[in-house]
């Protein structure tokens, strides 16, 4: 298949949902400035020809390590921070090009749940203020008080407490109010930057739970953000892999799991401690070195100086030529099944793992 | 490091000169009227305001006065270097006016900050290790004080009971009254009549900087780097002087520097309470007898010495802090 | 609750922990035991407030301000009576302590190699080169590529992994014997969190020290330590071999904990929080401080504070429910729980 057949393969929507976010090609390049007249000396590729569409309804989860560009994908989706190239189009409409004006409408159906539920909260405003600042903004019509404490009881709070302030609840708790504020204007999209993140183990079940059925109650669909791979598999219907600005792999939650078909994805799988106590304890893939820099790059596919699978071609520390070359496209491996590899990983691989004690 | 101190000298240069338009636009420029009149000091005669118009330029189109004031700052002019013209109403060169006053300013200050460094430091320093205790609202309270008490008042009250001209009890009348006497003169003599001024002056600034200590010293001490350093078993002491004290001195350094610097022309009270006959009492008075040129003087010292300061804060912070130099 | 054997490394009986704030009295640390021995790895698991992370503050000497009882006997000696600065000389040297994120907890005014050269002239006399040597074996040991170079850069040239790596050179730099590592992986990559705790396994067997490890993450817990206590409200809840609490957890909350988390091997249809939120340790619930948010809770739990029993093996636990009670519930709630796995 030529490569951009496989390009616009990647972007076809899910079977029964029409697309209500399209991402394609989207890039963002930081410039760095060094020297004595602080010259362009380089830039950070924080996210390089991302393309991704979410259905409605459906939650896509975004995970990778830190520096792959998760957040950044995040930010350029809701218009928080400008793209360097490639379009965002929401419910339709290509939204890359709107100014701040034309984005105002717009913003009621398109939130974000932050990570930390200490800072993002503004800590002299009340729970009722903050839940109800959206509708200040956007016009609606009912007592504001009431559909805020509806609001409230939706998320597990008690609406008694409109008027404490966010210190007066507990991390899970602010974090609630967090998802009320999004939820505030019946928005269509929303993004959860690594919501449970900061919050205790016992809490971010009851936090997960509640977003799956927020989901299903107001007909949401969810950019999914974490660097925690349980998490991300509960929640998501399919996940996108990233790894230095760009996405590596794209499948659905459950055959990503099991078939990861990208090198990296198998290593990141391996890696989470799983506590296997029934004997069964495969050794984590081996990885050398740190997650590199995404400042300049090198050339060719941006994991091949780590790929185990590489290795396993081409011999210890060498590496096939197209892969220290050429960049590997997105291609379609199986219906709904992504991966950015010139050598996706096939039954039978054995890469090179630890020991384990 | 050298990449950074050189960026930061000559973006200094740079500023010195956008202030020295600036001051000439303020002074020459902008203001109605002849501006020759306005030079020629308190009530000048024909003449004088010609040759103050022949001196200055003055008949000559803007940028070529801007020429001759910026030439005569950096050559010098009839009277020397720097060129900074003629008081007509004291009736002596600007420069040789300067030259006098300005050593009794810097004395006065520099010894000051000293005294208020040290003082500041370490009171901070042991408030934020007993914080809560006695000692702790002790220090507090004498910061307050420092704070709150007028300079003047403080000033006459030391010079009422330290001075041998004063009028309190004659044991506690060691010190010379008001009055600079130059180092040459007798250095006993010099030392002494620094000492009253340079303490009155240094307790308000002793004040702030051992609430400012205190404050970030405290803060530090909460930081994960401290639990480290404790749990490596270093003694306590070790802890507070090398790991807690280097991390909290920074915000200190950068206020020191811009306070010595806005010192040089402000210590006016100071000055007129001991009668210094310094720089700040000198352009209080040309201020209100208008006499441009001495104003103008003290303007570009004063920024003069606000940039350099800055510039040695700056260079001082990323000597401290390393991750400044990679800016 | 001792377990017999020849090479007890540190053994804690009874410790205590309250600090007196406006509020009210917080009690950290509520009358807690256990043992460590050389060359196991002891995994404390807990969540906030649990007081695991003030368990070890307390036995290292870096606690202020609080009321702490009880016994920690160290060779010998307990240190919890030792005066400071005896306590200053173990600190660092037999017992050291690496923390949870290593960006904060290097000073970021002095170079790497300097600081750890720090830790090493504290203990012993040596000069600054034979004390940068060490430095420089130990940071290659632990798998820092160019230690020679590397001691020269300031912490914020390093990258995450790479801090921690040398936090722990700077806690193994005098040969301890004991190795308290305090959420070394929650601040860290997940590749970065595998190479982190595969290496803090292999300086335990290297070093042949013992190693505690505090942490929130069951997972990890599995993973690296031998043995595993549970903690909640300042209590130990469960504990014993890593294997036996495992394939059969003994305790509503270790129940709890084991079904809130999202499983990376396995889809759940849905997962089972624990109701509630953990107490304030300024009034902790009477009896059984879990009791509140126990699915199984019966009349003697909100009076009678339960004590450790032992069931076999060094696996106990605190709880009154009967061991029989327990299997059975147990078994009940994880075939409720994977019905729907795939």
């Amino acid at each position: 298949m030529s490569e951009a057949a496989t390009q616009a393969a990647a972007l076809e929507p899910r079977l029964r949902a029409e697309p209500l976010l399209e991402v394609e090609h989207l890039t963002k390049r930081f410039p760095i400035h060094r020297g004595l007249l602080q010259r362009t000396a380089g830039y950070v590729h924080a996210v390089e020809d991302v393309s991704f569409t979410v259905g409605r309804g459906e939650t896509l989860g975004l995970v990778g390590e830190s520096g792959c560009g998760k957040s950044t994908t995040a930010r350029l989706v809701l218009k928080l921070i400008e793209a360097t190239s490639g379009t965002v189009k929401f419910n339709g409409r290509d939204i890359t090009r709107f100014s701040r004006r034309e984005m105002r409408p717009l913003r009621r159906e398109m939130q974000i749940v932050f990570q930390d539920p200490y800072s993002s909260l503004n800590p002299r405003q009340t729970v009722g203020q903050i839940i109800g600042a959206p509708y200040a903004i956007h016009k609606t019509e009912g007592s504001r008080k009431r559909i805020v404490q509806e609001l409230m009881d939706r998320v597990g709070l008690n609406p008694e407490h409109y008027n404490r302030y966010p210190h007066e609840f507990s991390g899970g708790q602010r974090q609630r109010i967090g998802v009320a504020r999004a939820l505030a204007l019946s928005p269509k999209l929303i993004v959860c930057d690594e919501p449970v993140s900061a919050l205790d183990v016992s809490i971010q079940a009851q936090i997960l739970n509640l977003l799956q059925a927020l989901q299903r109650d107001f007909d949401l669909t969810y950019l999914f953000i974490s660097h925690d791979l349980g998490v991300v598999r509960h929640i998501s219907d399919r996940i996108a892999v990233m790894y230095l600005g760009r996405i590596v792999e794209i499948a659905p939650a459950d055959l990503l799991y099991s078939e990861p078909r990208h090198p990296y994805t198998a290593a990141l799988l391996s890696a989470v401690p799983k506590g296997r106590v029934d004997g069964a304890q495969t050794g984590r893939i081996v990885l050398q070195g740190d997650v590199p820099s995404p400042v300049d790059p090198p050339p060719g596919c941006p994991f091949h100086p780590r790929c185990p699978k590489a290795h396993l071609i081409a011999g210890k520390d060498a590496v096939p030529e197209v892969c220290r070359t050429e960049m590997p496209p997105l291609g379609r491996l199986s219906q709904d099944h992504y991966a950015a590899c010139w050598y996706p990983l096939e039954p039978g691989d054995e890469l090179e793992r630890a020991a384990h004690a | 490091m050298a990449a950074y101190i050189v960026r930061r000298v000559l973006w200094a240069i740079v500023v010195v000169f956008v202030v020295t338009m600036l001051t000439f636009f303020i002074f020459y420029v902008l203001p109605p009227g002849d501006p020759a009149r306005r030079f020629a000091g308190k009530a000048p005669t024909e003449e004088t305001i010609a040759a103050v118009r022949e001196q200055f330029g003055l008949d000559k189109p803007w940028y070529e006065q801007y020429g001759l004031f910026v030439k005569n700052l950096v050559t010098g002019d009839e009277y020397g270097w720097p060129g900074l013209g003629f008081s007509y109403d004291t009736r002596v060169p600007v420069r040789d006016e300067l030259l006098n006053r300005l050593p009794r300013t810097l004395f006065l200050v520099f010894g000051a900050a000293i005294l208020w460094a040290i003082m500041g430091i370490t009171i901070g320093v042991i408030s934020a290790i007993r914080k809560g205790g006695v000692l702790d609202r002790a220090a507090m309270g004498f910061a307050l004080f420092g704070v709150s008490a007028p300079v003047f008042w403080l000033g006459l009250l030391v010079l009422f009971l330290f001075a041998d001209t004063g009028g309190g009890p004659e044991q506690l009348q060691v010190l010379p009254g008001t009055g600079y006497v130059p180092f040459e003169e007798s250095p006993k003599e010099w030392f002494l009549h620094l000492i009253l001024p340079c303490t009155i002056l240094s307790l308000l600034y002793a004040a702030f900087y051992a609430r400012m200590t205190r404050g970030s010293l405290i803060e530090t001490m909460s930081e994960d780097y401290i639990r480290t350093a404790r749990a490596k078993g270093l003694s306590e002491r070790d802890v507070i002087v090398k790991h807690g004290l280097r991390a909290s001195l920074t915000p200190v350094v950068t206020m020191f520097a811009m306070d010595v610097a806005l010192l040089i022309g402000g210590a006016v009270i100071t000055e007129t309470v001991f009668n210094w006959q310094g720089v700040g009492s000198w352009v209080l008075t040309a201020t209100f007898n208008s006499n441009l040129p001495v104003v103008v003087a003290v303007v570009l010292l004063g920024a003069v010495f606000v940039v350099l300061f800055n510039l040695l804060a700056d260079i001082a912070y990323a000597w401290l802090d390393p991750r400044v130099r990679y800016q | 609750m001792s377990i017999p054997s020849s090479d007890v490394l540190l053994e804690v009986r009874e410790l205590d922990v309250r600090f007196a704030t406006p509020d009210g009295v917080v009690h950290a640390v509520d009358r807690l035991s256990f043992s460590l021995r050389r060359g196991e790895t002891l995994g404390l698991v807990g969540e906030s407030g649990s007081g695991k992370s003030v368990t070890n503050l307390a036995l290292m000497g870096l606690i202020r301000g609080a009321q702490i009882s009880g016994e920690a006997l160290f060779e010998g000696r307990d240190l919890l009576s030792l005066p400071a600065d005896e306590l200053r000389e173990i600190r660092g040297k037999e017992i050291a302590m690496i923390f949870q994120d290593p960006f904060a907890c290097l000073h970021p005014m002095y170079r790497v190699g300097d600081q750890i050269v720090e830790a090493i002239r504290v203990h012993s006399d040596v000069s600054k080169k034979q004390a940068e040597q060490r430095v420089i074996e130990l940071l290659g040991a632990v798998g820092i590529p160019r230690p020679k170079e590397r001691i020269r850069d300031y912490p914020h040239q390093f990258s995450g992994g790479m801090r921690q790596r040398a936090m722990i050179a700077m806690a193994l730099v005098n040969n301890p014997d004991i190795l308290i590592a305090d959420e070394p992986t929650t601040a860290l990559d997940v590749t970065v969190q595998a190479q982190i705790l595969e290496l803090i396994d292999r300086v335990k067997t290297e070093f042949d020290i013992g190693v505690i490890l505090i942490t929130h993450d069951l997972g990890v817990v599995a993973d690296v330590a031998q043995t595993v206590m549970v903690m909640y409200a300042g209590r130990g809840m469960e504990v014993g071999r890593k294997d036996d609490v495992f394939a059969q957890p003994l305790h509503p909350y270790t129940w709890g904990l084991l079904e809130s988390i999202p499983r990376v091997d396995q889809k759940v249809s849905g997962l089972r929080p624990i109701q509630g939120s953990p107490p304030s340790l300024i009034f902790v619930p009477p009896g059984c401080p879990f009791h509140p948010r126990c699915l199984h809770r019966f009349s003697p739990c909100d009076k009678e504070r339960p004590e450790f029993r032992d069931r076999g093996g060094g696996h106990a636990e605190a709880c009154h429910l009967s061991a029989d009670d327990k299997k059975r519930l147990w078994a009940e709630r994880q075939s409720r729980f994977l019905e729907a796995a795939v």
